[in-house]
C-alpha cells in the first residue's frame, strides 16, 4: 500500500498543498483562478496544521485498523482491495458525519454544502497525488509502506547522526566505529 | 526534448532549443518549469500588497485558514489594493520615461484625451486626474483604511494617467526626427552578410545608438552588425533589424549568434547570466565606451569562437514597415465599416511563443477583419509573412508601447472609432502595460488580456471592475489560462 508521507522538517506552512487539493479535487473548473469564485466554495482534502516553525499537512492515515469505517452508519467508507486505501463512496454517505467524530487525527471534514464527508484518498485515480506534486519543499513524499521499514530506519540514522553531532556533550553513539 | 514545439512556432526556434538542450544550457522555460508550482496566494491577489509589514498576511481563498489579514482587511479589499498598486508601479515606470533628468514630468492632456475624459467625468470624478491622484494612491496603499469602492476608483484614474503619459511620450517623439516609422528587418538572418554580431537589449540612448552606428558602418575586412534582442530600437531611417523577440532573446546568445551584449535598463539578469556561461562579453549601457573598442573586442569574441548552431540556408528573414503615425497613415484606408483588431503585446513563456498573435491573426483576417499589432506580437506577424503588402489584408504594424494608443486615437479623430472591435495584448511586458490596458478599458475599448493577472480572489471586486468599466463604455477581460487563438477569436467575434 502506497501512502503520504510528510518530512515535517521541510514543510514551511504555506498551504500551496490545500490550495491546488481545492482546485484539483474539489472545484469544478480545475482552475485556481475559477476555483476561488465557484460555489460551493471547493474544500481542500488535507489541513496544515500548526504554524511559526512547526507546521505539518494532515491527511488520511489510511489506518490499517481503520475506527472510520466501524463507524460508518451508511457503509460508505470502505478498504478499496486494490490499493488497501480508505476511501469514501460519496454516493452512499448520509452526511452524518459520525466518521469526524471517530477520526483518531481528524482528517476526514464535514462538507455541508454538500452533506457528505470529505477525506483524502490519496488521489488514488491520479498518477501521483496533487499535494505531493505541487509542494515547493517536497515534504510531501509517496511512499511504499512495504519499504516503510526502510523509511524509517532513513530516518533512525539521520536522528542518531544528528545526536551524535550535536556537541561533545551529546556526542554519544560512535558511528564511524559502531561496536 | 519531445515539447520542443510546444516552446516555440518557429522551426528555426526550435532547432536552436534543442541545441542548447543537448549542450545542457538552462533558458527561460527550463526556469519557469522549476518555479512550478506558482504561489497561490499571490496568483488570486490575496497575499497582502501593503507594505506593513506586520504579517505578512494572506487569505484563504477556500475559507479553510484566514478569511482576513492581520488587520481585518478582507478578500474583496486585499485584490483591490493589489491591482491599485501595480497600476501605481505602472505608471511610474511611463512617467519614468517622461522625465527628463532630474526633474519630475508634469502629465498633460491632449484635447482628444481631454474630450474623451469630460465625457467621463461623473464616473472617474469631476477633477482631471493628476500628480496629485499618484500622491493619494500612495497614501491609500500605507494603511489598509480605504474601501474596495475607493482604491478601483483610483485605480482607474491612475490608468487614465498612464495613457496621458503615452500621449505625451508620443508627442514628445513627434518632434524628434527619429519618430517617424520605417522599415525593421526580423528574424534570425537580420544580420546577414555581416559575421560579427553586436546584441542591443533593454533602453538605450539615442546617443549611444547613433554612436554604434557611425562605428559599424563602412567598408571592413570583418564587418560588424547590431541586431537587437527583441527591442524596438529606432535608429536612423528604419529599426535596427531585430533578430529575436524578446521572449526567446536568450535563443541567439545560446547559440553563439552575438558576440557582445550591449545591455541596457532592463536587460533580464537571466540574459547576462548566460552570456558569462557563453563567454560573451558585456557591456553595460550606462557606461562611457569608445564604440571602436567595442568591435574590436566582438571582433576578438567571433575569431576565437565558432557558431554553435548552423542555421538554415539561407536564415530566415522578413521584413515589415512601420507607417509613421504622424503622417496619419498608420490606420489602413479602408472603407469606413471594416472591422479592425489589435493584437498586440509582449510574449509570454507561459504558452507558445508565437502561436496566439499568428493563429489570430489569421483567423480574423479569414472574417475580413483588419488587424493591427505592436511588440513582440507584431513581430512574430512580420516572421510570417502576415504584413507582405502583397497579402490581401496585411497586418498594421503600429508603434512598439505606444501603438495601440496612438492606433484608438486615430481611429476616433477619423470618426471610424466604431471599426475598433477590441483589443487583445497577448503578454504583458512590465506593470506600465497593465495600466495602459486598463486606461484603454476606460475609454470605452473592450481590452482581454491573455494572460492571468491577480484579481481571482474576489468574484465581487471582478463584478464591480466590470460594471464600472460598463458605464465608461468599456471592457476588461483576463484569462485565467494561457488562452487559445480559437478562443480568443470568438471573443473578438462577440463584440
Amino acid at each position: 500500500m502506497k501512502v503520504i508521507a510528510v518530512h515535517p522538517d521541510r514543510c514551511t506552512g504555506c498551504r500551496t498543498c490545500e490550495l491546488y487539493c481545492a482546485t484539483e479535487r474539489g472545484s469544478n473548473s480545475k482552475n485556481l483562478l475559477q476555483a476561488a469564485t465557484e460555489e460551493p466554495l471547493p474544500k481542500a482534502r488535507v489541513r496544515v496544521e500548526g504554524g511559526g516553525s512547526l507546521s505539518f499537512p494532515l491527511q488520511c492515515r489510511h489506518c490499517r485498523q481503520a475506527p472510520c469505517i466501524d463507524a460508518c452508519l451508511a457503509g460508505a467508507l470502505v478498504r478499496d482491495e486494490e490499493s488497501g486505501l480508505v476511501v469514501i463512496r460519496e454516493g452512499l454517505c448520509i452526511g452524518c458525519w459520525t466518521c469526524t467524530l471517530f477520526c483518531p487525527y481528524g482528517v476526514i471534514f464535514p462538507w455541508p454544502e454538500r452533506k457528505i464527508a470529505l477525506k483524502c484518498d490519496r488521489c488514488l485515480y491520479m498518477e501521483r497525488p496533487v499535494c505531493v506534486d505541487v509542494c515547493p519543499t517536497r515534504a510531501l513524499e509517496v511512499v511504499d509502506m512495504a519499504d516503510y521499514d526502510q523509511f524509517l530506519q532513513g530516518k533512525g540514522s539521520q536522528v542518531a547522526t544528528g545526536l551524535a553531532y550535536a556537541g561533545p556533550g551529546l556526542l554519544l553513539l560512535d558511528l564511524q566505529h559502531p561496536a | 526534448m519531445e515539447t520542443i514545439h510546444l516552446k516555440s512556432v518557429d522551426p528555426t526556434s526550435q532547432a536552436l532549443l534543442k541545441s542548447a538542450a543537448r549542450r545542457g544550457i538552462e533558458l527561460s522555460w527550463e526556469r519557469l518549469e522549476r518555479l512550478q508550482p506558482q504561489d497561490g496566494f499571490q496568483r488570486l491577489g490575496l497575499s497582502c500588497p501593503y507594505g506593513c509589514m506586520q504579517g505578512p498576511c494572506r487569505i484563504d481563498p477556500f475559507d479553510r485558514g484566514a478569511g482576513k489579514g492581520s488587520c481585518g482587511l478582507d478578500r474583496e479589499t486585499m485584490v483591490a489594493a493589489t491591482l491599485l498598486r501595480l497600476t501605481l508601479q505602472g505608471l511610474l515606470e511611463s512617467m519614468e520615461r517622461l522625465a527628463a533628468a532630474d526633474d519630475f514630468p508634469r502629465v498633460s492632456f491632449s484635447a482628444p484625451l481631454l474630450h474623451l475624459l469630460e465625457q467621463r467625468r461623473e464616473t472617474i470624478g469631476q477633477t482631471l486626474p493628476g500628480a496629485g491622484d499618484l500622491l493619494k494612491a500612495a497614501a491609500m496603499l500605507c494603511r489598509p483604511s480605504a474601501s474596495s469602492e475607493q482604491l478601483l476608483s483610483q485605480t482607474l484614474r491612475l490608468s487614465l494617467l498612464a495613457i496621458a503619459c503615452l500621449d505625451q511620450e508620443a508627442a514628445q517623439e513627434a518632434t524628434e526626427t527619429t519618430a517617424a516609422g520605417g522599415e525593421c528587418r526580423v528574424g534570425y538572418g537580420a544580420a546577414e552578410g555581416r559575421p560579427v554580431r553586436i546584441g542591443l537589449c533593454g533602453r538605450l540612448s539615442a546617443d549611444l545608438l547613433s554612436a554604434l552606428r557611425q562605428a559599424t558602418t563602412g567598408e571592413s575586412a570583418l564587418p560588424v552588425a547590431l541586431v537587437s534582442l527583441g527591442d524596438w530600437l529606432h535608429a536612423g531611417d528604419g529599426f535596427v533589424p531585430i533578430i529575436s523577440t524578446s521572449g526567446e532573446a536568450e535563443l541567439p546568445l545560446s547559440a553563439g549568434l552575438i558576440h557582445l551584449l550591449v545591455a541596457g535598463q532592463g536587460t533580464d539578469p537571466g540574459l547576462l547570466a548566460l552570456c558569462r556561461q557563453m563567454g560573451i562579453p558585456v557591456f553595460p549601457a550606462d557606461t562611457d565606451c569608445d564604440p571602436g573598442l567595442l568591435l574590436d573586442q566582438a571582433r576578438k569574441v567571433y575569431g576565437a569562437s565558432s557558431q554553435l548552431e548552423p542555421l538554415p540556408d539561407p536564415p530566415p528573414l522578413a521584413t515589415g514597415v512601420v507607417p509613421s503615425a504622424e503622417g496619419g497613415g498608420a490606420m489602413p484606408p479602408t472603407g469606413a465599416g471594416e472591422k479592425i483588431a489589435f493584437v498586440g503585446g509582449a510574449d509570454t513563456p507561459q504558452a507558445t511563443m508565437g502561436s496566439l498573435p499568428v493563429e489570430l491573426a489569421a483567423r480574423l483576417r479569414d472574417h475580413g477583419w483588419q488587424v493591427a499589432s505592436w511588440g513582440d506580437a507584431a513581430l512574430w506577424m512580420v516572421k510570417d509573412g502576415l504584413c507582405l503588402p502583397e497579402q490581401t489584408a496585411p497586418v498594421t504594424l503600429l508603434a512598439d508601447r505606444v501603438g495601440p494608443w496612438q492606433g484608438v486615437k486615430q481611429l476616433l479623430a477619423a470618426g471610424q472609432g466604431d471599426r475598433l472591435q477590441g483589443i487583445c495584448f497577448t503578454g504583458l511586458k512590465g506593470n506600465s502595460d497593465l495600466a495602459v490596458a486598463l486606461g484603454l478599458a476606460c475609454l470605452g475599448c473592450r481590452v482581454n488580456v491573455a494572460t492571468p493577472l491577480p484579481l481571482g480572489g474576489s468574484r465581487p471586486f471582478q463584478e464591480r471592475l466590470a460594471a464600472t468599466l460598463a458605464l465608461l463604455g468599456g471592457q476588461f477581460v483576463q484569462q485565467t489560462e494561457p488562452v487559445q487563438a480559437k478562443k480568443m477569436a470568438e471573443w473578438f467575434l462577440g463584440a
